[in-house]
């Protein structure tokens, strides 16, 4: 929902005339860049603050070819934090959808299960960290279990709203056809449950992906977006932090990208718009 | 003579107050089965301390000695206020432009596309570059996180007003100012309500972050992360348990209490 008001104003615009908010969109980005390019070439600031883009462009050959150490070092962090994240994340899907589901029909379950959920809504999943890397140990597993926790909770929020928000005339209808189990679920609850989903999922995902790289930045000992860019900062490595910035942004623009376009091809299959809710 | 009818009544307002309280009931409840567990010996594991031994450890850094977790909650609290009334006062200011002028909008779209999925924890190494490892960062921090959401709701809310209202203060020769300040300015408040509550939600997860990231002074943050290194195991705990409650009450509590002042002041029930 975050930034649909940012779409809108392309749509709205574009309306009337093709490409002109893009357009304007367009060159604010490359007035940006060249306001830092010429910044960065002008030696007012010094080249250690501030890098120019066409640093970081050479930085990042460097770093993904052979010649880094490790060797592909930025493909190497890239996938250490993909496999970190989508590892995480999957376990959050497949815990989370059943919890949301359960709790949304069963009220003890309910009782029992969401005081859970709003207690780690209202923690920062970096407060558990030091206690998680207590109980599993530094590296890979306390990252993962962040990953897990953090995506967790709105998918199961998400999930059991949406559920919940099934009308009961549903229910007595497809009862009333002599629908087993399997059918109501199947036809009454998974429909009524994908859009919420994928609204839970996008959110699941983001706070994921933010939880995931200050982690890194704490207990990675092998790689990893986060990692690298606190170890580049300990060496005042800046071109490597500047890289970093950017390529963390846009990864994390297209991992968003991808869950709004199913998020949005869903809404129109199903005649339905995600709730805006948050 | 009455038992018969009085029992489902008496059954009925139980089941009432049960499910009001539901989640407190829980929650004691797995607490007292946490305590029992770790009291009994059953599960011996360093890391995790008895209920009963965070509570005395809250209570240690609240109000005894040097009062550090008290004084972190303040540090912490103070740094979240700062960082967040920024992050308000520029977000609305920039949402309430984008919504009056399209192509100021679509110049910022870009940029605020891009921001959004950029973990704030990841400009603080930058922020480090420029201004060293100070309080300034922390903030900063804050800042970058809770503008995004509210400057939305802000776009949202002055794209959301109707342009009759507008002509009307104008065929009455309403200011440029007076239509900004009773027109644009409440019409935008009221549908940036839910962005403020998503605002602080990130602004808190960003200020603990940054605190232990930064580990400048004192916050609640950095307190969790100094008892790691002495393995007080309690006064972690505490930190969390202080942290979750904080949250809860910034959520259940702070909040409601805005929308209801709001929607009193400004006359708008939505």
């Amino acid at each position: 929902m975050e930034n649909s008001a940012a779409a809108g104003a392309i749509g709205s615009r574009s309306r009337w005339l093709p490409s002109r908010g893009a357009g304007i969109g367009t060159a604010s980005v490359c007035l940006c860049v060249l306001l830092w390019q010429g910044l960065a070439s002008s030696g007012v600031i010094s080249a250690v603050v501030l890098p120019g883009p066409l640093d970081l462009v050479g930085r990042a050959i460097y770093l993904a070819g052979p010649a880094s150490n490790p060797p592909f070092q930025l493909e190497g962090d890239i996938l250490a934090t993909l496999a970190r994240l989508l590892g995480g994340f999957s376990l959050a899907v497949l815990l989370a959808v059943p919890i949301g589901i359960a709790a949304a029909l069963s009220r003890p379950l309910e009782l029992l299960l969401m005081p859970f959920v709003g207690i780690f809504m209202a923690i920062p999943a970096l407060a558990i960290v030091p206690i998680l890397m207590l109980l599993t140990g530094i590296g890979n597993a306390t990252d993962f279990t962040v990953v897990v926790i953090t995506a967790c909770v709105p998918i199961v929020v998400y999930v059991h709203d949406g559920v919940r928000a099934i009308d009961r005339k549903y229910f007595w209808t497809a009862r009333s056809f002599a629908a087993g189990r399997a059918d109501v679920f199947r036809h009454v609850i998974l429909p009524a449950a994908v859009v919420p989903l994928l609204a839970g999922l996008r959110m699941g995902m983001g706070y994921a992906w933010r939880s995931l790289i200050a982690t890194e930045s704490l207990t990675a000992l092998t790689g990893g977006l986060g990692y690298t860019i606190f170890q580049a900062s300990q060496f005042f490595d800046t071109r490597t932090i500047y890289l970093y910035m950017v390529v963390t942004a846009v990864l994390g623009f297209a991992i968003e990208s991808v869950f709004r376009a199913a998020e949005n091809r869903t809404a129109v299959r199903w005649g339905v718009l995600a709730s805006g809710k948050h | 003579m009455t038992p018969t009818i009085a029992a489902p009544q008496w059954r009925d307002r139980l089941r009432d107050t049960l499910t009001r309280y539901s989640s407190l009931l829980v929650t004691l409840a797995f607490v007292g089965l946490w305590q029992l567990v770790v009291g009994a010996g059953l599960l011996h594991n360093p890391a995790v301390p008895a209920p009963s031994a965070v509570l005395a450890g809250l209570y240690r850094g609240l109000l005894e000695g040097q009062h550090v977790l008290f004084f972190a909650t303040l540090d912490t609290l103070g740094r979240l206020t700062l960082g967040y009334a920024v992050a308000v006062l520029g977000g609305a200011t920039l949402g309430i432009l984008a919504g009056r002028h399209p192509d100021f909008a679509s110049a910022l779209n870009p940029i605020v596309a891009l921001w959004i999925p950029l973990p704030a924890i990841v400009t603080i190494p930058v922020l480090s570059l420029w201004l060293g490892s100070g309080e300034a960062v922390t903030v900063l921090t804050v800042i970058f996180s809770a503008w995004i959401p509210i400057y939305l709701g802000a776009l949202q809310g002055t794209r959301s007003i109707s342009v009759q209202q507008l002509w009307v203060m104008r065929a009455y020769g309403a200011s440029r100012w007076s239509e900004l300040r009773k027109v644009i300015v409440p019409g935008a408040f009221v549908h940036m309500i839910p962005s403020l509550r998503v605002g602080m939600g990130y602004a808190w997860r960003a200020v603990i972050a940054a605190e232990i990231i930064v580990e400048h002074g004192r916050g609640i943050g950095i307190t969790i992360f100094a008892a790691r290194q002495f393995f007080d195991v309690a006064t972690m705990y505490a930190g969390v348990l202080m942290i979750a409650l904080l949250g809860l009450a910034l959520d259940h509590l702070v909040f409601p209490a805005l929308e209801r002042v709001t929607i009193k002041r400004w006359g708008l029930a939505t």
